[in-house]
């Protein structure tokens, strides 16, 4: 934690939170190929859960899918938003739901990027190099 | 597609196969690394003839207009799509866990994708996948199925709108 690669670009903490244990090592192994700088990576089954790492853990960028058990991904955002203790962490939206009904919600919850599920692995590399770029 | 779900008579879920076969190829493509074709009801009965146990995924949804999607594999396909998607050998199988995880996500991701092509406009909850082990299809009716193959292997979609 801390460490920068040569170009002096820390590298991102991410967080990501989906029900399913496959999308989640499927999107671990997609950040795996993308070449951009990745420190560590923590996973939670549902918003809840992901509120325990966000309060005990540095986290840079968040991925989170939508429809969970317990807390969804929406309530999780709502939840960051009136928390106010991560201003500066890096929402992303996974999710099967494009409609654009839910990518006007994510705008109103201050997330970076919407991305749709399925998705090539070259999507997160794109992902992930607009983030460390804006982060 | 010839009528929309939300319409006021009940949407007949064979006009929706189109729009669900292309969610299902992006999403066998894109996430599974696998092939999708079209089957008939003959071709499907001989390859389902030789399957012993499937695995069935039932993800129910909500939003502009309710129902669930039904997503039948064979177990041996759901355990090389899990041996392809973590790169381990075809030897190593995958507990009952990690297989139904695999096989409802596959579903999830399907039924989610063909929502966002059917009602762009509108929002859907979807809940999290029902998935069982069966011996047998039961009471199977190929034509109200979508069938496809995967990588050579039959796979059923089913459909049905619960009415408002």
């Amino acid at each position: 934690m801390g460490e920068t690669t040569p170009a002096g670009q820390r590298p991102l903490n991410i967080l990501i939170v989906d029900d399913s244990a496959m999308m989640r090592a499927m999107i671990k192994r997609d950040t795996g190929m993308c070449g951009v700088p990745i420190g560590e990576i923590y996973e939670a089954a549902d918003g809840r859960a992901a509120i325990a790492v966000l309060e005990k853990e540095r986290v840079d960028a968040l991925f989170t899918d939508i429809n969970m058990p317990v807390m969804t991904g929406t309530e999780l955002l709502r939840a960051i938003e009136r928390d106010g203790r991560w201003p500066h962490l890096l929402r992303v939206i996974i999710s099967t739901d494009g409609s654009a009904a839910r990518r006007a919600e994510a705008d109103e919850l201050h997330v970076s990027l919407y991305v749709e599920k399925p998705f090539r692995p070259e999507v997160m590399r794109d992902v992930l190099t607009e983030l460390s770029t804006n982060s | 597609v010839t009528s929309s779900p939300n319409s006021r008579r009940t949407p007949d879920p064979v006009e929706h196969h189109d729009s669900v076969r292309d969610a299902l190829v992006e999403v066998a493509e894109n996430s599974f690394f696998a092939f999708a074709d079209p089957l008939d009801a003959e071709q499907f009965g001989e390859l389902a003839a030789a399957v012993p146990t499937w695995i069935c995924a039932q993800v129910s949804f909500d939003g502009a207009f309710g129902g669930s999607m039904t997503f039948t594999v064979p177990e041996q396909l759901g355990q090389e799509l899990f041996a392809s998607f973590l790169g381990e050998s075809p030897d190593e199988l995958a507990d009952d866990g990690r297989l139904f995880d695999l096989v409802g996500e596959f579903g999830n991701m399907v039924c989610g994708s063909w929502l966002t092509r059917t009602c762009q406009r509108r929002r859907f909850d979807l809940q999290h996948p029902q998935v069982d082990r069966r011996e047998g299809l039961g009471e199977f009716e190929p034509s109200a199925n979508l069938l496809v193959s995967v990588n050579g292997q039959p796979v059923a979609l089913g459909l049905a709108f619960t009415g408002r």
